[in-house]
């Protein structure tokens, strides 16, 4: 992804943005003997919980064992490649026309407070004409005991005048133990969105050197305070 | 009784109950939810390629089979790293005395948090005074027998001055200098951030 970013010194260019993943978990399987993982049918539509159910009342395990009626031979079993989705209604026929999206809005405590149209938000982290600012500085060990950090995006450059810009954010983030938060938007206080409708972040950017000239400019994103849900147990 | 985290610190035992946190639970959630022409909400389904089969909730199953479409059971299947060779299990530390160390903030920052836990516990004063200045202790964590552990970092939290555990994967950043140029476009990965809208 790209990121437009203007630092203190009110420069801003155009940056390249990464995010970092850990590795992947190991692959299960076993030695010697290759397996593949598949997802099947394990019931056709007359098999489900619901239908043996409505068919049959609560109690239908005799039935199960009389004439096996939630098992379709011709289906169960066939494996399942790609799908499409399709939207159901309430009454479990399929919608032929596209469903109305409403946005609904619970609170803490899972009770809905609001039901709205959705308005589309765009993303706001390579708009020219509105870079991402730097703002309030937090001390590194602070803000990890502040805020919850859950992703990691790594900036680098993609030309020479690039690194010059970027090593020199990440040397001064560095040399004051700081990490600078990011904002977006026209007055530069708006949350970081990467694309249109995501998730709105707050963004703080670190900095490191290292000999020979190498750096590391890491955005680290965070949604939420370290803190718990007012009622839990102290 | 529910497991705990027992953690060790210059000798002494301290055990903490503890409770997953989210986001949800502190600030609530939006999410877009799609209705019908009744205003209820509808339910998503999966139409197979071929426009046979409407593959509704609870008509579906997953599982390892071998070449000869044999079943594999779970518990016959291990973790294997990129060799094809089987990794050790990695039991679970929860109710297991594991060991604290110092960490630097770099450190927990260089893990990929997964997991939030609020912690209740009696901590020892000496641990607690240097949770309270600022320190950051590490420990291995597993909730439960897998293949792979994680690493949990332990704080003080300055927002509310209660005690978490956070729960991640290393996932540190790589080092640039000037010869270091990302690949073109094309050629890089997919981005997994997740930035769907809650």
């Amino acid at each position: 992804m790209k990121l437009r970013l203007i630092n203190a010194a009110n420069r801003d260019g155009e940056a390249d943005g990464r995010s970092i993943t850990p590795a992947p978990p190991p692959r299960l399987g076993q030695e010697g003997r290759p397996v593949s993982f598949r997802r099947y049918l394990a019931a056709a539509e007359g098999g489900t919980h619901d239908e043996l159910v409505h068919r049959f009342g609560g109690d239908y395990a005799a039935a199960l064992v009389a004439g096996d009626p939630e098992v379709d031979m011709e289906l169960v079993g066939r494996g399942i490649g790609e799908t499409d989705t399709v939207f159901l209604s309430s009454t479990g026929e399929v919608m032929y026309a596209a469903p109305e999206i409403v946005e609904i809005v619970t609170g803490p405590d899972g009770v809905e407070r609001e039901r709205r149209t959705p308005v589309d938000v765009a993303g706001n982290v390579d708009l020219p004409e509105a870079p991402i600012r730097m703002g309030r500085k937090f001390r590194i060990a602070d803000a990890v005991r502040q805020f919850l950090f859950t992703r990691t995006v790594q900036i680098r450059h993609t030309s020479g005048l690039e690194y010059d810009w970027l090593h020199g954010i990440a040397k001064e983030l560095a040399g004051e133990g700081v990490m600078v938060l990011l904002a977006g938007g026209p007055k530069g206080r708006d949350p970081l969105v990467f694309q249109t409708n995501g998730t709105p972040w707050r963004g703080f950017l670190e900095g490191r050197v290292a000999d020979e000239g190498r750096y590391q400019l890491l955005l680290h994103l965070s949604k939420m305070k370290l803190e718990r849900p007012s009622g839990e147990p102290a | 009784m529910a497991r705990q985290i027992v953690l060790e610190f210059d000798g002494t035992e301290v055990a903490f109950d503890f409770s997953a946190v989210d986001r949800a639970k502190l600030y609530g959630r939006k999410r877009r939810v799609p209705l019908d022409r009744s205003g209820q909400p509808c339910t998503r389904a999966a139409l197979t390629r071929d426009g046979s089969v409407i593959v509704r909730a609870g008509m579906t199953a997953q599982g390892f089979f071998d070449d000869a479409g044999v079943w594999i059971p779970n518990a016959e299947l291990v973790g294997l790293d990129a060799d094809g060779r089987p990794l050790p299990k990695v039991e679970s530390t929860l109710g297991v005395p594991v060991k604290l160390e110092v960490a630097a903030p770099q450190d927990l920052l260089d893990h990929a948090v997964g997991t939030l836990y609020a912690l209740v516990g009696t901590p020892p004063a000496a641990l607690l005074g240097r949770l309270e200045a600022g320190e950051i202790f590490r420990f291995p964590f597993n909730y439960r027998a897998d293949w792979r552990g994680e690493v949990a970092f332990l704080v003080q939290s300055t927002a509310d001055d209660m005690l978490y555990a956070l729960v991640g994967k290393p996932a540190p950043g790589q080092w640039c200098s000037l010869q270091t140029m990302p690949p073109p476009a094309d050629e890089q990965p997919d981005d997994e951030l997740d930035f769907e809208m809650f």
